[in-house]
């Protein structure tokens, strides 16, 4: 296993082009950013900006320089053009509910706020597809296709706020990615402003664009690449039936069995989804929908297609479940009873917000036949750090989605939550599994890269962003380390969390 | 004999194929012929011809050489013939990791073994590395997707010589870039792919498959629109008409699924032509010729239909949305002898013979239409711009080849960049 860091370096106080970190906006940069989209639209005080310091990663704040509204892709351009002038950094953000710090504004970034850029578009039935601005809510989109019975199938369990520009960016996933795939799956086309700020098309709504996929290569690089100013989205049809149930099991070790079991068995359901019982007793004392206290894990599964299949399927789901010692399952009688039961999924992070005051999500992936493994593996590290690790993720995929409980007033409980965390990455990787299945790199898993990718991967990688964005000032510090050669001397990388933390106070 | 031939040779005297006429590409044969057994020898031949400046053709079997220009005289060929085994496959996980030799089909009955599959239609001989360089699929497409929802990773040797991975072995990946993608269908301008991890499917439990002949292609079109107005969970749904004036198109449907499924999808289609009698379904997917050719394809293979005997022509493969089909279909309507595959969104169609101002005019109508398309198979007919006129974005494309291919040695001047 090679030691993180190495040659790579995750904060630098000055960029590959010698522009330093960490400045002041030119005030001539603020009379252009004013002049491109009117000085009403263009926020600097403190007061207005602070909601822009971090994401869904709270622990990770930079202040930005300013925030701009923009309406437009030309005004996009136009700032982004501004910014290139001062070569000062700008970063796209939409609603902010990223988990791994890819909207901070790092070393004071210009934020180019898109959520007045929320039109749908065009509807295209008859060639299923849709064409949206890049601050269109993810839910909003099915709603607006939802009366010719389509939706847009990638479905993050924060669809009801997070955008399609960050889930391009991010190439989010969701529980039903299991059967209908991540983003990038459901996106045709892409319209973009380039870190230079030239407006660009990739892609579109007809099949066999010639030459490089510049979509699947801009889906999931996390505004590295530019900024997503249209997408052409796939519309999925609904399925004709949809079977929803939920298998309780007396440990979380044998729900994690039946999943292998399951996908073992050759059985693609549209999602597969594990619950712990720390977050059914969260969700419960909350909601209380119901869900059995007593259990050690239960299994929200999903199935759908032919209604005429569908029965043959549940039983044959059912049966791998009994053999893992399920104790009962409950089947959704109808789309309310469904929902419910989906509730419970969805506004599982919101719980724990009421039981913790801080807590760290991670997104490891592993290979589906370690589940058990890995589950046991975590609950060590829960008892050797004497922290809570509740567990509530796309078992399907084998997408883990650990949630470390602290509290952050505790420098003692911090450190040994970022231990854990590192300790929980170190086994994803030495599993053969990838850091993230959904949430992306950011800046919180960015120094564990080089566990996954050797020198030359990174280099690889970072001579595609060159071509990009050769000055690094769109989302600088983000998705990819930078290269050794530009270290200043002397100067330790520091440890990501407490870095950031620092240098802001 | 060129000086680095022989500097090669000696380098490499194992791995040397002697018989060069057995490598021909385009009718031209390579100055050497290489095939490197493990990744690092294939970073090193290729290493050698960046510092050389010695242009590349990787290549499998051969199998998809015609859909590029020809290649340059003096060339290296670097075969992936001796890269051909299947390097891990855990059928618990449903992910199979290969090297870019093994052939598709060789490397379907390894994992068929297991009970899973590869969705995808390939030509007999393809190897994996040639499938995913071209990015071919076949009809199936239509239900399964294409390979770029089946690849988790890559490894490559790009054209400065250094051996790359991207991607990961696990079945969902946010982790860096994702330059497997760039890679499917880049056709060897970026490098060498030497390994590839494919998330797989479990084999169906039963298959079916439908004809019916209609005796114009437009009555064909129109009864694949109602059925796949129907949102069935087909494997595909699609219009064949053979070359030859007699034959008749067809309407050809694949499905999967459990037998209370495929009775449900069988009424459905009987529901949604109702005047057109559907052949025997052959729930076996193995027996008629038809199902040679597309249904089988999951295990067997992709049986592509010979290329036709010409001295000009060539294939023309086209994608557009399902409401321009009609449209794109008006621009070749009087080649109605060639061979005929069509689908909602995309066509091959055999013309023969082809003049070039045909060739012209059909490229420039489909451009008018927004029709992406690509000429392939070109015999006899000068065809300058393959992939229809430059556009804008090719010059990204061109600097993210010399980014990954400094010295431009891979397939240089066969592809769009």
């Amino acid at each position: 296993m090679p030691a993180p860091a190495g040659g790579w370096r995750f904060e630098q106080p000055v960029n590959a082009h010698g522009i330093p970190n960490y400045r002041a906006l030119p005030a001539a940069l603020l009379d252009a950013l004013k002049s491109a989209v009117g000085p009403a639209n263009v926020l600097t005080g403190r007061d207005e900006t602070t909601v822009y310091d971090c994401d869904g990663l709270t622990l990770h704040k930079s202040p930005p320089g300013a925030v701009v509204f923009v309406k437009n892709a030309a005004e996009i351009s136009a700032v982004v053009k501004a910014c290139n002038t001062h070569n000062y950094p700008f970063i796209a953000r939409g609603t902010g509910t990223g988990l791994s710090g890819g909207v901070i504004a790092l070393n004071n970034a210009i934020v180019i706020e898109l959520a007045r850029m929320n039109r749908v578009l065009e509807v295209n039935i008859a060639d299923r597809y849709a064409v949206v601005e890049p601050g269109v809510i993810n839910a909003s989109l099915t709603k607006a296709c939802a009366a010719h019975a389509l939706h847009f199938a990638p479905d993050p369990s924060s669809q009801g706020a997070c955008t399609i520009g960050g889930n391009v960016a991010e190439n989010s996933g969701g529980p039903h990615t299991l059967k209908y795939g991540v983003t990038i799956n459901h996106i045709l086309g892409i319209e973009a402003v380039l870190p230079n700020g030239e407006i660009v098309t990739f892609g579109g709504p007809a099949p066999m664009t010639p030459g490089y996929d510049l979509v699947g290569l801009f889906v999931g690089s996390e505004g590295t690449f530019g900024i997503c100013t249209k997408a052409w989205c796939r519309l999925t049809p609904n399925p004709e039936a949809v079977k929803t149930l939920l298998a309780v099991f007396p440990t979380i070790d044998a729900a994690s069995r039946a999943v292998t079991g399951i996908i073992g068995a050759g059985i693609v359901p549209a999602a597969l989804e594990l619950i712990d019982k720390h977050i059914i007793r969260a969700v419960e004392s909350w909601l209380h929908l119901g869900f059995p206290l007593d259990a050690g894990a239960v299994l929200l599964i999903e199935l759908d297609g032919l209604r005429d299949g569908l029965d043959a399927l549940a039983e044959r789901v059912m049966a791998v479940c009994t053999e893992h010692g399920c104790i009962s399952v409950r089947v959704a009688k109808d789309n309310a009873e469904r929902l419910l039961l989906w509730k419970a999924r969805k506004q599982a992070f919101g719980a724990i917000g009421r039981i913790c005051p801080s807590f760290y999500i991670q997104d490891g992936v592993i290979p589906r036949t370690r589940l058990p493994e890995m589950i046991a593996k975590i609950e060590s590290l829960s008892k050797k750090y004497g922290l809570t690790v509740c567990n509530v993720f796309h078992a399907g995929d084998g997408n883990l989605h650990p949630i470390i409980l602290f509290d952050e007033r505790e420098p003692k409980q911090l450190d040994d939550a970022l231990a854990c965390n590192s300790e929980i990455m170190r086994t994803v990787v030495e599993m053969g599994g990838a850091l993230s299945g959904e949430h992306g790199i950011g800046i919180e898993k960015l120094e564990f890269m080089p566990m996954v990718y050797n020198e030359d991967d990174l280099e690889g990688m970072s001579r595609v962003r060159d071509v990009f964005d050769p000055k690094r000032l769109s989302n600088p510090g983000k998705a990819v380390p930078s290269r050794k050669c530009w270290e200043v001397k002397g100067h330790e990388a520091p440890r990501l969390a407490f870095g950031v933390r620092k240098a802001h106070g | 004999m060129i000086d680095w031939v022989s500097q090669l040779q000696a380098r490499f005297p194992q791995r040397t194929r002697t018989s060069t006429a057995e490598f021909a590409v385009g009718g031209m044969r390579p100055a050497i012929a290489l095939s490197p057994a493990n990744n690092n020898e294939a970073a090193q031949i290729i290493g050698f011809a960046a510092q050389n400046k010695i242009p590349v053709i990787p290549c499998g079997r051969r199998t998809n050489q015609e859909l590029l220009a020809p290649p340059p005289s003096d060339f290296l060929l670097i075969s992936t013939r001796s890269m051909e085994s299947l390097i891990h496959h855990e059928p618990g996980d449903m992910v199979a990791t290969v090297q870019a030799g093994m052939r598709f089909y060789a490397f379907s009955d390894a994992i068929a073994a297991q009970g899973q599959w590869l969705p995808i239609d390939a030509p007999p001989g393809a190897t994996i590395g040639g499938i995913v360089a071209a990015n071919t699929h076949g009809p199936r497409a239509w239900g399964y997707g294409k390979l770029r929802d089946m690849i988790l990773g890559m490894t490559v040797v790009n054209g400065d010589g250094v051996l790359r991975k991207c991607g990961a072995k696990v079945v969902k990946n946010v982790t860096g870039y994702s330059l497997d993608k760039l890679y499917i269908g880049s056709f060897g301008t970026l490098g060498l792919i030497t390994e590839v991890t494919f998330k797989l499917r479990p084999l169906p439990a039963e298959g079916i498959f439908f004809e019916a002949s209609f005796s114009t292609i437009a009555e064909g079109l129109s009864a694949m629109r109602a059925i796949a107005a129907r949102n069935l969970p087909l494997e595909m749904v699609r219009v064949f008409k053979l070359r030859d004036e007699r034959a008749m198109p067809k309407v050809v449907v694949c499905a999967t699924g459990t037998h209370t499924e495929l009775i449900r999808i069988e009424n459905e289609l009987r529901a949604a032509v109702p005047a057109v009698a559907f052949g025997d379904s052959d729930k076996e997917g193995h027996r008629s010729s038809a199902a040679q050719r597309s249904w089988v394809a999951g295990t067997r293979g992709y049986r592509r239909l010979k290329v036709f005997p010409m001295e000009c022509g060539a294939t023309l493969r086209f994608g557009c949305t399902s409401s321009r089909l009609d449209s794109a279909l008006k621009v070749v309507e009087i080649h109605q002898r060639g061979h005929w595959s069509l689908g909602t969104t995309d066509g091959v169609i055999d013309i023969s013979p082809l003049t070039a101002p045909e060739a012209a005019r059909i490229s420039s109508e489909f451009e008018k239409l927004s029709v992406n398309f690509a000429w392939e198979n070109i015999v006899g007919v000068n065809i300058p711009n393959r992939w229809g006129a430059p556009r804008p974005e090719w010059a990204l494309m061109k600097q993210i080849k010399s980014a990954l291919d400094p010295a431009g040695i891979m397939n240089p001047g066969r592809f769009v960049v």
